[in-house]
């Protein structure tokens, strides 16, 4: 069994059911974790930032640390190793946030919109999700089953 | 002030006697970096003095992060080859390192943890100080590395209130009011009390202070570093128990004229530079 990290702003995709693919410490970046069960195909994306327009030169080198750019990315890479978009489980969580009434720390909100608002357009359900808070949230998905865990500090495990 | 609190109050006080004292050669280095009539050789000079600082400074000045051909063997040829404003950095990073690199076991943090995060924290502060054209870097590095201090002490107290912490935040109030509430004191104001006993400068000291408060106190570089600490929690390095639940002040934006956009755009900046100096330092998590 092999444990794939994740970093922040990184993805990795696997058809190997041995593998766990899992990122730490989601605090307002966003853990997207897709998965085909048919063929058993799937993959986590770990983005930091909504839109690519703040940092272009970065979203050229690192296209995964923003929603706009890294989202697309994720599905095209699992179609390449099998995976059918309407078979596709998609679960979703992190976007937390800091105390800020006025919401000028906003961007684990902005995350989030950005990334319902780029589902709705490409026709895209979240089966689960789990955001929003103030907490950090450790992700797994494990390739055998498709199941998704969540561990946040002093927590029991949640799963998806 | 209940009389558990007091009673608290006076044993984490006194923890602040038992820490081993901050070396005196980067206290002088920092002073040093703040007055232009002190040339950089001077500095150079007074690092040689601590040996287990200028091991530190040879180790890191030929990682690969700096891309060196050549095998640095001594402070001063570290200054020749990296520059005043990089050997600053080490010296300061290596000073640090001791106190802030172990588990911190009240705010469930791993061994690591709270290092990335001064760390992390440190470099936003610049990044976002070069963008408010705020001159005085290492002073904001500093804040950065210093400004969560208090935590080292204040975990050992904290650490079997968890439950009742997390009412407090689900009644609405933020981790600081929480720390204060259950102990008396909160890991900003502690860790002031440390830089104090330590001797800091006074723009230090109010860096770790109100790094949660920014608008109480008004300095462009407090603001900094309270946006710096904010990116850094967001991005989730090194956020353990307390997570995210701090107030954020939105004036601290207004105080160095800077805006979201800013913070976001520095945060992408800051995950290539943060992983180049995890590798520096010896702090990138082993794969698995």
């Amino acid at each position: 069994m092999a444990r794939i990290v994740v970093g922040i702003a990184d993805m990795k995709v696997s058809n190997n059911p041995e593998d766990i693919l899992v990122t730490h410490a989601l605090g307002s970046c966003i853990g997207v974790a897709v998965y085909d069960p048919v063929a058993k195909v799937g993959g986590l994306l770990h983005f930091m930032l909504p839109d690519s327009r703040v940092n272009p030169e970065k979203a050229k080198q690192n296209p995964y640390m923003f929603c706009d750019t890294g989202v697309p990315r994720l599905f095209k890479t699992c179609y390449k190793y099998g995976a059918v978009k309407k078979r596709m489980i998609v679960k979703v969580a992190g976007g937390a946030q800091m105390m800020d009434e006025a919401g000028h720390f906003n961007i684990g909100k902005r995350n989030y919109s950005m990334l319902r608002k780029l589902f709705w357009k490409n026709g895209v359900l979240i089966h689960a999700e789990d955001v929003g808070g103030t907490v950090n949230r450790t992700m797994e998905l494990i390739m055998a089953t498709g199941e998704v865990r969540l561990k946040m500090p002093g927590q029991e495990i949640k799963i998806l | 002030m209940s009389v558990t609190k007091v009673k608290f109050l006076g044993k984490i006080l006194s923890s602040i006697d038992r820490l081993p004292p901050f070396p005196m050669v980067a206290l002088k280095v920092v002073q040093m970096a703040r007055d232009e009539n002190v040339s950089m050789k001077e500095i150079a000079r007074v690092v040689e003095l601590d040996p287990s600082i200028t091991a530190n400074v040879l180790k890191w000045c030929n990682s690969p992060y700096f891309g060196l051909t050549r095998k640095i063997t001594s402070v001063q040829e570290a200054l020749v080859y990296l520059g005043g404003k990089n050997l600053i950095e080490v010296v300061l990073m290596s000073s640090c390192e001791p106190y802030l690199k172990g588990k911190v076991e009240g705010y469930e943090l791993d061994e690591g943890e709270l290092w990335r995060h001064s760390v992390g924290c440190a470099i936003l502060a610049q990044l976002l100080g070069r963008k408010a054209g705020f001159k005085d870097e290492t002073l904001l590095f500093t804040g950065g590395l210093l400004h969560d201090i208090g935590k080292i002490v204040l975990a050992a107290f904290i650490k079997d209130a968890y439950l009742k912490i997390k009412e407090l935040i689900a009644a609405g109030k933020d981790f600081l009011e929480a720390e204060r509430e259950i102990v008396g004191i909160d890991h900003a104001r502690l860790g002031a009390r440390i830089g104090q006993k330590w001797k800091f400068p006074e723009e230090i000291i109010n860096i770790i202070a109100f790094h949660h408060r920014p608008e109480m106190i008004n300095k462009p570089a407090v603001a900094l570093v309270h946006l710096a600490d904010a990116g850094t929690l967001m991005l989730g390095v090194g956020a353990g128990v307390d997570g995210l639940a701090y107030r954020a002040s939105p004036k601290a934006y207004r105080m160095v004229g800077l805006k979201e956009k800013d913070l976001m755009a520095c945060m992408a900046d800051l995950w290539e530079e943060l992983d180049k100096i995890e590798e520096m330092i010896g702090l990138k998590k082993a794969e698995n």
